[in-house]
């Protein structure tokens, strides 16, 4: 076993360990709870409206809410604020919530952020993956040194404690950019396929095909992006190696990620021929492969 | 079934929601247990949890929604515990090991208490994200859903919590570490 795969199955041992039996006092006090604890009912005091108005009531009832609108607006407008808050009451604030607030039984969401695009100043280059990246100062790299490389089929399943990925973090629960890069077989029947099986992992509410991503370009390469619940990603393919970046927009809720995403992927330098050559993948023979792989490798690139 | 015992609890049947605790409460207390590491915290977890689906259950518009409504009350409580407790974190406890084959030959002392160690330094949104993902082998859609917070979020949480795991074992030089950290 490497070493990779031994700390993953020590983790996973170590999760699996403990009690998985709910005890029996507890579902006693729960079953105590249940019988001595009101339902929350929906409110039921009046319907949400009349069930037949005629058009005389109908006439009457609009004149009522247009002269209640008046009347309101002139009682309210004299303490609108108007920067001053003089004669106002105080200005409204935001109720605390509490954790326990049983109604919502959710987190409310963090308010979306706008980030200011950070300059560039300190650069990454991995030998593994074959890049280079610029990132803001203050972020963190992670490149974790996988024997073997990445193999991508390996890498998608998802029951596996391994991420072979280089990371550059900004704090544990902010934007994170993850990088690598891949061989692909030598031929395939179709690369958006290919990387939609092997690459592309997430929610299918969230990733198209790759196909119908948006076309981008990376260093010269073209490439396809997506831009959804809470990730930037971009595939590009060069010289027979397909390159994925990654922005995580973290728990902030960037307004402006796929700005940042495009400050980071601007400052990249693809450099397949510093990767370290594959061991050759299995792959099903077929010659439409190489035309669609030749159509997305530009000719007239020069690193 | 499940859908039918929702819709009858959902109209105030106590009996139906009982047999909802009989199917779903070991699974809950065995995540609560994993994200708080302690097992009477994690049975105040399951109980508060389910608590509060009850009361809240006709709320609740659809009934095959249960299942991803109760991780997220559950997640909610387990972070209410650590909230709560957070003044007695630092304290090491000797953890039961009544897996259902006991404690795993595999690890060693240090390693357990390299791993609690490492554990106890995550956030309740990191621990959270690892144990529904790793343990309860939720979909990301549906750990998304339970947290609160977008995919790309879970996945990078996800990494996050996988790497300082890991990190942890490697540190006690058993293991070569793999992974270097520049700048």
């Amino acid at each position: 076993m490497n070493p990779t795969r031994e700390r993953s199955a020590i983790v996973a041992a170590w999760l699996e360990e403990g009690p998985n039996e709910l005890p029996e006092s507890t579902r006693r006090a729960i079953a105590v709870d249940v019988r001595t604890t009101h339902q929350t009912r929906p409110s039921a005091w009046a319907p949400w409206r009349f069930p037949r108005m005629d058009r005389l009531t109908l006439v009457a009832t609009a004149a009522v809410a247009v002269m209640a609108l008046v009347v309101g607006g002139l009682v309210v407008r004299p303490f609108a604020s108007d920067g001053s808050n003089v004669g106002g009451g105080r200005p409204s604030e935001p109720s605390p919530s509490t954790s326990s607030a049983p109604a919502s039984a959710s987190p409310s969401p963090p308010r979306p952020t706008t980030l200011v695009i950070p300059a560039m100043q300190q650069t990454f280059r991995s030998e593994r993956f074959g890049y280079t990246v610029s990132y803001p100062a203050g972020w963190t790299v992670w490149s974790p040194a996988e024997p073997g490389g990445w193999s991508p089929p390996d890498w998608k399943d998802g029951s596996s404690i391994v991420d072979p990925f280089d990371y550059i973090e900004s704090t544990p629960d902010g934007p994170r950019f993850r990088a690598g890069s891949a061989q692909l077989p030598v031929a395939m029947p179709d690369v958006d396929e290919w990387i939609d099986e092997f690459l592309t992992y997430g929610d299918p509410n969230c990733v198209p095909p790759r196909a119908t991503q948006e076309v981008i370009n990376i260093d010269g390469a073209p490439g396809r992006l997506w831009d959804a619940c809470g990730e930037v990603e971009a595939t590009v393919v060069v010289d027979g190696r397909v390159y994925m970046f990654t922005l995580f927009l973290g728990a902030d809720r960037l307004t402006n990620g796929r700005q940042l995403f495009d400050a980071l992927a601007a400052t990249i330098d693809l450099r397949p021929e510093d990767a370290p050559l594959p061991s050759p993948s299995p792959s099903p023979e077929s010659r439409t492969v190489g035309a669609r792989l030749s159509r997305e490798m530009p000719r007239d690139r020069a690193h | 079934m499940r859908t039918r015992l929702v819709e009858r609890a959902k109209e105030g049947d106590d009996s139906a929601f009982t047999e909802l605790v009989d199917l779903d409460g070991n699974m809950c207390y065995a995540i609560a247990f994993r994200i708080l590491r302690d097992a009477e915290r994690a049975q105040d977890a399951v109980q508060q949890a389910f608590l509060l689906a009850w009361r809240e259950l006709p709320q609740l518009r659809d009934p095959e929604r249960f299942g991803p409504w109760l991780h997220r009350l559950l997640v909610n409580a387990c972070y209410d515990e650590l909230r709560r407790h957070r003044r007695w974190s630092t304290r090491i406890r000797a953890l039961p090991m009544e897996g259902p084959g006991g404690a795993d030959p595999m690890l060693s002392v240090e390693d357990r208490d390299m791993l609690e160690r490492a554990f106890a330094r995550l956030t309740p949104q990191h621990r959270a994200v690892f144990v529904l993902h790793h343990h309860a082998g939720l979909p990301l859609a549906e750990i998304a859903d339970a947290v609160g917070v977008p995919v790309g979020t879970v996945k990078s949480r996800l990494h996050h919590a996988t790497r300082a795991l890991r990190a942890a074992i490697a540190a006690d030089g058993r293991v070569d570490t793999g992974e270097v950290r520049l700048a």
